[in-house]
């Protein structure tokens, strides 16, 4: 028997050139066992490799079943060293065996913090963390792949291109020393000591891929002492870890997220490993796909002349095959008409591809992962789940599988799983029976998925129990009231009693006056849209019949001395908590407000803002007459006030659409009163107060505003200008100047 | 004899390094060319032979851009030039035409007014009217010439001929044929026919390519020069090569004046200046790199006709306002501006600012 060999292949992680090279060499050494640079503790689950159903790009998500904020992700393209390393040994019945240092170690050590793992991450230079890529930049290449290809792809012999790589690295190993992390030579002693176990189980040709930096040690076993490689590793705690896989999609894989280098294009890396010949013309065929989806021109005969041109290219600057330089030089000159915009347009999706993976259901995953995909499909979003696009669904809740779908986004949402955003809705669409969502799935919900799987086993179930443990922690009723919506909208209504009885304790103690108006609107707008759900109607009622008294007890001293910026925010809760009581229509609750309200004018300590507001509302509500709401307001806007001061007023006065100023006369009239009493001074001095104020409208209300001042004339005026007066033929001259002055 | 020409041929002014590149060529050429893409390429960036003979660059630039040039060329496609006036279009060509076909004669200059005779060809009416049509009564345009000898046609400014006019070349461009009707013959191109079209981005008013057309050209963007050395390299030998033609004598193109010049050129074109601190207006001139090699220019001669020879501020500063203002009331306002805010407090342009001032 002859002495044991062993074969290190220094990769690139995710290098489709390393791939390549690296299957041809495989079946020239014909390995009797296969070690491959993964964490040990993740071996089981490489046994599903073979899955027909499992299609990279996936991801082995490796977590602590008890802390799930200790999760690791390890991602694989087709293209990647390790899943097709794995994939030979598992087809041709060789022994594989992940090598490198147990995840849970790794765990145990970032709590520990004993080593520096995570804090060093950011300063690693370059040829530790990609020294193929490092190399590549050296000889002058952007592309590395492209140089992987003009250094290596000639060369004949497969086993020959690692045994140069590993020189390389052996030398810029010498000249880095003391960059390499601790971390590096816990894991380099961890892989040695498993070669060195694999050896003694009688193994006699190994073949070791991993990643080209880790080479030079793992090649030459005998540099290192067994007895130190132990004494490092001795006593290193280690946690149980689980592993699964979970799809991952390219743009994640683009991010560099997770485990070792990422790769920039996998688009092109993944046309790369299609046969080589072909990779222009698909690469091409691609481009003019993009485009045509954008509307651009792309015709098959574009195509064909960018291939031809990129081929030309490629041929004169000494390269067998067109790269990527080549390709989009071509496309640029041929079909964007030597405009780099439309190709910037398209590059993300052209190098980096929208693709998802699958994983399939006999993989073992948590309760809920299979429950969710149960409702998924249910609520048919199957197409929208398997997608990294962000899609805009519009739902009609009418419909069962668009309500189903409604429930499950609200309930994910409760579980802190944002797949779906809630979009405004449009202000023509008053129906409240459509929802517009937008709809982005990230592989790395699946952590969050498995971290909510504590809950419960159903997303229902989980989304209840994690609501109500919401319900518990939350300190402010606007926090209870969203999750009274949310719980509704998720159909769940278990929770509604628990939140009620919450929010009423809460309440109680609350004498935060703008928190318990928002709460009030909040509970009228679902009071209001309750009707679509099983809700407890004479609970809501009569929590709101308890909060607005006391918020009409607490009001007056709320808007006393008060600064702008609370002023504002008051302002705006007591704009919608009006809208809410219109809404409510009781009798009881709208009179306590209207007295509540009449208190306020006359209080010069109310801040102005409200005071203006307040004498609208009053004058629209016909409770005070218009020379009492003149004089308020000739008051109000004297000049013993600071401008400031006569702005707010003005602004609160004036709140709301300009259309209500034209079509209430009495209003119409106060204001028009009040400007003809004013002296040409005073309102020299109050112009500017007064274009602020009225800047809010728009153009057009601006212009029929205009017109009816036109319409009327200025009655009162001591130089007589009454309307019968005004020559129609000379306004006319000055109407297009004055339009444009006042902005319309 | 030649040398009383004004300005001669490119494929005569650089005879000597044509000639020595079709040596020492030994890479495939497309049928038809007198070079190889490669040889093509080094005629226009550079370079040194084997044997020692140095090739002068024409262009400086991007060598992605020439490369794509040549490439579109050897692919049969036709090639066109776009990029805001100066920036190198027409000198290209020309260059490109000169070392494929050796002749770089065979132009049209797009007008506006503009036939499809220009494009196809005319008649020797007296022929015409004495004999009927035949081949001795027609007059063939470069193009045509350009087919029957496969060789490169060029057309200046494209895109001001009107679109009907243009259309005419899309059957030249695909089909490769030139149809006679009145004969009832045609014109095959010959290999080694292509053409080398040039449009300017920068005019309103042009006529746009029919998407059939555009279609069968490849296009070049021409970008401005890149960075400031990369301009006053440019300004510079082109300014020397000018005065051999124009007997000025060597030696009055200081770096320093044009590294100035084309500083104001760059801060005015950009819009702010190099230092990224101040916004400044931008007027309506297109301030090229071959407006700047003509400013040199003329300050040069200046200077050796009525100076001592050494180019000064005084010299620069007539033709620099010259370029510069093109709307006299606009362009007066921002070059103004740009005076008194930004020459003004450069020290060591107190002689500029002087000069320009006193012309305002």
């Amino acid at each position: 028997m002859s002495a044991p060999s062993w074969q290190v292949y220094g990769i690139r992680h995710h290098g489709p050139g390393s791939t390549k090279r690296l299957l041809k060499a495989l079946r020239q050494q014909q390995p009797d066992c296969v070690l491959i640079e993964a964490p040990q503790d993740g071996e089981e689950a490489f046994k599903h490799v073979l899955h027909p159903k499992l299609v990279p790009p996936v991801a082995m998500l490796m977590y602590h079943p008890k802390d799930l904020s200790k999760a690791a992700y390890l991602p694989f393209a087709k293209f990647s060293p390790e899943w097709q390393a794995a994939t030979y040994a598992l087809q041709n019945q060789i022994p594989l065996r992940a090598m490198d240092l147990p995840m849970g170690i790794t765990f145990e050590q970032q709590d520990t913090g004993e080593l520096p793992f995570q804090q060093t991450q950011g300063k690693r230079p370059p040829w530790v963390t990609d020294p193929l890529g490092y190399m590549a930049r050296l000889a002058g290449y952007t592309d590395t792949e492209r140089w992987w290809e003009v250094t290596f792809e000639e060369e004949g012999d497969d086993l020959r291109v690692f045994e140069v790589i590993l020189e390389m690295m052996e030398v810029l190993r010498n000249e880095s020393e003391g960059y390499d992390r601790a971390e590096n030579q816990l894991r380099e002693a961890f892989m040695r000591k498993t070669i060195r176990k694999a050896l003694k189980d009688g193994y006699q040709n190994l073949a070791i891929v991993c990643g080209a930096w880790h080479g030079p040690p793992l090649q030459h076993l005998e540099r290192f002492q067994v007895k130190d490689d132990n004494k490092l590793l001795r006593g290193l705690k280690k946690t149980s870890v689980k592993s699964t896989w979970i799809p991952w999609s390219y743009e994640r894989l683009a991010r560099g997220s997770g485990y070792g280098a990422g790769v920039e294009a996998p688009a092109w890396c993944e046309m790369l490993y299609s046969p080589r010949k072909e990779t222009a013309v698909r690469w091409m065929i691609q481009v003019a796909r993009l485009f045509r989806r954008e509307d651009l021109d792309a015709s098959v005969a574009h195509v064909q002349e960018a291939v031809r041109l990129a081929n030309t290219l490629a041929t004169m600057r000494g390269r067998q095959l067109a790269g990527i330089d080549e390709l989009e030089e071509a496309a640029i000159s041929v079909i964007c008409g030597g405009q780099t915009a439309p190709l910037d347009l398209i590059r993300e999706r052209l190098v980096r591809g929208d693709v998802i993976g699958k994983v399939p259901d006999d993989i073992p995953t948590i309760p809920l992962q299979q429950d969710l995909k149960q409702c998924v499909k249910s609520a048919r979003l199957t197409k929208e789940f398997n997608t990294t696009e962000t899609v805009t669904k519009e739902l009609d809740l009418r419909k069962p599988a668009n309500l189903l779908a409604s429930q499950l986004l609200h309930r994910l949402l409760l579980l802190q799983i944002p797949w779906g955003t809630p979009k405004d809705r449009r202000e023509t669409e008053q129906g409240r029976f459509r929802e517009r969502w937008s709809l982005k799935w990230r592989p790395d919900y699946a952590l969050r998925l498995i971290e909510a799987g504590m809950y419960g086993n159903t997303v229902r179930e989980a989304a209840g129990a994690s609501t109500r443990k919401a319900i518990q922690d939350a300190e402010d009723p606007t926090a209870l009231t969203r999750l009274l919506d949310s719980a509704l909208k998720a159909d769940l209504p278990g929770l509604t009693a628990e939140l009620l009885t919450a929010l009423r304790k809460l309440a109680a103690l609350s004498r935060d006056i703008p928190e318990l108006m928002q709460t009030v609107t909040d509970l009228t707008q679902v009071w209001r849209y309750g009707a679509n759900y099983e809700t407890d109607e004479a609970a809501l009622q009569e929590l709101i019949h308890e909060l607005v008294p006391r918020i009409c007890a607490g009001l007056p001293l709320a808007v006393t001395q008060i600064d702008d910026e609370m002023a504002r925010t008051l302002f705006q809760r007591m704009v919608a908590m009006q809208g809410a009581l219109s809404v409510i229509q009781d009798g009881e609750l709208s009179g306590l407000w209207s007295q509540t309200l009449q208190r306020l004018p006359e209080k010069e300590a109310v801040h102005p803002l409200i005071r203006g507001w307040v004498v609208r509302w009053l004058i629209n509500q016909r409770i005070s007459s218009a020379p009492e709401t003149g004089q308020r307001m000739s008051r109000a806007l004297s000049s013993a006030n600071p401008p400031d001061l006569q702005a707010a007023w003005l602004e609160g006065f004036l709140q709301g659409s300009g259309l209500l100023l034209l079509h209430q006369p009495e209003l119409w009239g106060v204001l028009n009163d009040w400007v003809d009493r004013l002296a040409m001074t005073q309102l020299e001095e109050l112009l500017p107060v007064l274009r602020r104020s009225f800047s809010h409208y728009s153009p057009q209300e601006r212009e029929w505003m205009l017109q009816r001042v036109f319409q009327e004339g200025v009655t009162d005026d001591p130089s007589d200008m009454t309307a019968s007066n005004i020559d129609a033929e000379r306004a006319a001259i000055i109407h297009p100047v004055l339009s444009r002055i006042l902005g319309s | 004899m030649t040398n009383n020409i004004l300005r001669p041929h490119a494929e005569d002014a650089y005879a000597k390094e044509l000639k020595a590149l079709q040596t020492a060529d030994d890479r495939q050429r497309p049928s038809g060319w007198n070079l190889s893409p490669w040889a093509v390429v080094t005629y226009l960036l550079g370079g040194k032979l084997e044997d020692g003979t140095e090739i002068e660059p024409k262009y400086f630039g991007q060598r992605r851009l020439m490369e794509i040039a040549v490439a579109t060329l050897a692919t049969d496609r036709a090639l066109l030039l776009v990029g805001i006036p100066g920036t190198a279009k027409t000198w290209v060509a020309e260059h490109l035409a000169a070392a494929i076909s050796g002749d770089s004669k065979l132009l049209v200059q797009g007008t506006a007014g503009m036939s499809e005779d220009a494009l196809r060809y005319g008649w020797n009416y007296a022929r015409l009217l004495a004999e009927g049509p035949s081949d001795k009564a027609l007059v063939p345009s470069p193009v045509m010439h350009a087919m029957q000898h496969g060789k490169i046609a060029r057309i200046e400014e494209l895109t001001r001929i009107p679109s009907d006019v243009q259309d005419t070349l899309i059957t030249i461009l695909s089909e490769k044929i030139l149809p006679i009707p009145e004969m009832n013959t045609e014109v095959q191109a010959q290999r080694g026919f292509n053409v080398i079209a040039t449009a300017n981005d920068r005019d309103k008013g042009v006529n746009e390519l029919s998407s059939a057309l555009r279609r069968r050209f490849n296009t070049v963007v021409m970008p401005l020069p890149a960075t400031m050395d990369e301009e006053v390299t440019i300004v510079r030998t082109r300014v020397e090569k000018l005065g051999e033609t124009l007997d000025v004598p060597p030696g009055a193109a200081p770096v320093e004046e044009i590294r100035r010049l084309v500083t104001i050129f760059r801060e005015l074109r950009s819009g702010q200046t190099e230092d990224g601190n101040t916004k400044l207006k931008v007027p309506s001139s297109t301030l090229s790199t071959a407006e700047a090699i003509s400013v040199i220019n003329s300050g040069q001669s200046l200077a050796t006709h009525f100076g001592d020879g050494e180019i000064t501020a005084t010299d620069l500063a007539a033709s620099l306002t010259g370029a510069i203002i093109k709307d006299p009331v606009q362009d007066r306002v921002i070059w103004e501006e740009y005076l008194e805010g930004v020459v003004r407090d450069r020290k060591e342009w107190a002689d500029l600012y002087r000069a320009c001032k006193d012309l305002m």
